[in-house]
């Protein structure tokens, strides 16, 4: 074994809405990394990450020590980081390069860190839950666990917007042409199909759904249409803010425009956690609005 | 900024989550054999006072007219948007 693949522990950063709203999304993360020899360890204390959108985008000096003092978390455990939300990633690994890059701000936020005993020291890594299993875990390893294979459904992937860029900074090559969710759609035998407006935004980000619902459901249900034009029969995506727009705001869009969707939306731990034997129970998938067919369960 | 994108910080300042955790959400947690409650700044005073303690020092909180009194927007305790 390697020295990478010996690593065995990382820091999960769970951010507001994949605890709070989305436990499942948590579940099938641990289980599918404890799977692979992976644990989990809490980060005591954490907070929202800050969010991009609604933080970020208005006040960059209060953004950058939040989400520095999260940092200073993982850091004091001496472990990475593995996030399940692309807010999260954005703003953490954004965080964490500033801090790296730019000393002033950095002695400016561990001043306001260290009134309560923290600093910031760049020590840690962020790294987006999809890439380790891509990248660390590898496909070979996933491939040897898939017990209930996928072969037969179609599959909309969606990245959102924070995973691919700025692209320079999350390092996953050209944002234009993205392939570590194909990949991890196909190990389970599940097709993959190209669509439309595959590379959109969810809708919500940019503090989009907080500002304008409608506009930002609006923009959901050209997606989402997109996708069910090509046959899709569900959609695989990387993100637990997107996952609240994709799949309560059905509910949301089908409330305020009349419209019946109900198009089966997934967390990519969870669908491979259904093609690795888990329920949809232990994936948390009969807890969330969308309903998965049997195509998914058999 | 509108009063939804302030709300989001009010949101924060008392809970440390801009979607914090209710008492439906714990059974969520359960259902999918987690503890009833994540161990973040919600779950520890100490904690959200650290991530409150930024809010001051860097002046959101007065930034979206936070009232530290009733923990809300000033004004939205009378009913009023400010």
């Amino acid at each position: 074994m390697s020295e990478e693949e010996g690593k065995k522990e990382y820091a999960y950063f769970l951010g507001c809405i994949t605890p709070n709203r989305y436990p499942g999304i948590e579940a099938a993360t641990k289980r599918i990394l404890k799977e692979f020899g992976i644990e989990t360890k809490e980060m005591i204390g954490a907070s929202c990450c800050p969010a991009p959108g609604v933080f970020g985008s208005f006040d960059m000096h209060t953004w950058l020590p939040v989400a520095a003092r999260n940092l200073a978390i993982a850091e004091e455990m001496d472990l990475e980081i593995v996030v399940t939300c692309n807010g999260c990633y954005g703003s953490l690994q954004e965080a964490d390069h500033l801090l790296r890059e730019n000393p002033k701000l950095k002695e400016k936020t561990n001043e306001i860190l260290g009134k309560f005993g923290r600093e910031f020291k760049g020590t840690t890594k962020v790294n987006h839950s999809i890439v380790v299993l891509h990248d660390f875990i590898g496909l070979d390893r996933l491939k040897e666990k898939i017990t209930k294979p996928m072969n037969g459904v179609n599959v909309a992937v969606h990245y959102g917007c924070h995973f691919l860029k700025p692209r320079e900074v999350r390092g996953h090559g050209s944002s234009e042409t993205p392939y570590i969710l194909e990949d991890l759609v196909k190990v389970t035998g599940a097709k993959e199909v190209d669509y439309k407006d595959k590379l959109m935004c969810c809708g919500a980000g940019g503090g989009n759904r907080t500002a304008d619902s409608v506009q930002s459901l609006e923009w959901m249900r050209q997606k989402l249409v997109s996708a069910i034009e090509e046959g899709c029969d569900c959609m695989v995506h990387p993100c637990a803010f997107c996952h609240l727009q994709l799949d309560r705001g059905q509910e949301e869009m089908n409330k305020a425009f009349g419209t019946d969707f109900n198009f089966p939306i997934l967390f990519a731990t969870q669908f491979l956690g259904l093609a690795m034997g888990l329920s949809q129970t232990e994936c948390g998938l009969d807890i969330q609005t969308t309903t998965m067919p049997e195509k998914l369960l058999k | 900024m509108s009063v939804p994108h302030r709300m989001i910080g009010v949101y924060v300042l008392k809970t440390s989550h801009a979607v914090p955790l209710g008492p439906a959400q714990m059974e969520l947690r359960k259902a999918v054999g987690l503890d009833e409650m994540a161990p973040t700044a919600q779950k520890y005073k100490d904690q959200l006072e650290q991530v409150q303690t930024i809010f001051r020092t860097t002046g959101y909180d007065a930034m979206i007219d936070f009232d530290w009194d009733t923990m809300n927007l000033k004004g939205m305790d009378k009913g009023g948007k400010k």
